[in-house]
């Protein structure tokens, strides 16, 4: 088997079943089965920190730094992005701000 | 929204369709997520049947970002699975909160409605269980949001999967992967010391951008849950 096609084989199986499994820990044993306090605690952070983690990440900062890159006109439009995602949190608005106003910053950069 | 005046027990497809309408504004947020999802799974070299088959195993759409994204980094396996896994770990908090509406049903019924669960179908089921909708079937109305959102996510990654290589590159459709992070963030944060969190995994991200294989995620999002959790008290008490 190719490196490629084990490697995709083996995520999707592990990611399928893992996630299911998590879905299903407590609803297949029914509602005898409790979370311990502590790590229920803890767990209720890991989508705001990993979520934040991922998209500064996806961001590019290692390309921000370079003047000139087409990446830097992404910082206003996610500006924008974020205020409005904060004020509707919809995530159809926010696509629909931040690409909007990152293709009215590219159009704009054309005429300069 | 939805009905304010419900008979004593409504049938199973009344339950159904009542959660089918109050799950219906936000399908048009899972389909577009679901064709970013699309696109992205093409990006990371996977051929159109991967993608729709990653898709259905998974349907879990931050986590298939996530995997892509690793993916397309060049990570190895294991840390493609666990950053994928490790955003789903919240699903723990949703099973064991809606475990005892479903106590009942049998097997492969509880299986299939393990395998819908996600966060809105959980939000939205949640909130109708707590208020005064007692003539509810709640399987039916969980049901009725989760298979909505089931199909308008797969039919917006079967678009993107169809769409993916014939966007023009100057569009820039791989912004909305933190176009999306960013609006699922702000539903994420719901106290300060979440905000706290997201702040230092955001800093520890931006100062560990170096690492291979995305691992400064890792590290920033590890150091932030342990930050929030020990602020936890402290901080929203005040």
């Amino acid at each position: 088997m190719q490196p490629e096609l084990l490697q995709f084989a083996t995520v999707t199986l592990c990611v399928g079943c893992g996630t299911l499994a998590l879905r299903a820990a407590f609803i297949l044993p029914g509602s005898a089965a409790r979370l311990p306090e502590g790590f229920r605690r803890a767990l209720a952070y890991v989508p705001a920190a990993v979520f934040a983690g991922l998209l500064v990440a996806s961001l590019h900062p290692e390309r921000v730094i370079h003047p000139g890159d087409p990446v830097q006109l992404r910082l206003p439009a996610m500006l924008l992005a974020t205020i409005v995602a904060l004020r509707t949190k919809s995530i159809l608005f926010t696509i629909l701000s931040g690409m909007g106003s990152l293709w009215l910053l590219n159009w704009l950069a054309t005429l300069l | 929204m939805s009905t304010a005046c419900i008979p004593v027990i409504l049938s199973r497809r009344a339950s159904f369709a009542a959660g089918l309408l109050d799950v219906a504004p936000i399908l048009l947020s899972a389909l577009p997520f679901g064709i970013i999802c699309g696109v992205g799974a093409l990006e990371a070299g996977m051929s159109a049947g991967q993608a729709l088959l990653f898709s259905l195993a998974v349907f879990a759409g931050s986590s298939q970002l996530i995997a892509t994204q690793f993916l397309a980094s060049g990570a190895p396996t294991a840390v493609v699975v666990l950053a994928a896994l490790a955003v789903n770990l919240r699903f723990l908090m949703y099973s064991a909160a809606i475990s005892p509406e479903f106590s009942r049903r049998s097997l492969p019924e509880k299986l299939g409605l393990s395998y819908l669960l996600t966060d809105q179908a959980f939000a939205i089921s949640m909130r109708a269980y707590a208020g005064d909708r007692s003539g509810l079937r709640r399987t039916s109305y969980y049901l009725g949001t989760a298979l909505g959102l089931f199909l308008a996510f797969q039919l917006g990654n079967l678009l993107g999967i169809s769409l993916g290589s014939g966007l023009p590159a100057h569009w820039g459709i791989e912004f909305s992967v933190p176009l999306i992070f960013c609006a699922l963030l702000t539903t994420a944060i719901r106290k300060r010391s979440m905000a706290i969190a997201a702040a230092v995994a955001a800093l520890g991200s931006l100062l560990l951008c170096g690492l291979p294989y995305m691992l400064g995620v890792f590290i920033a999002a590890l150091l932030a849950i342990i930050v929030g959790f020990l602020l936890e008290e402290k901080v929203d008490a005040a």
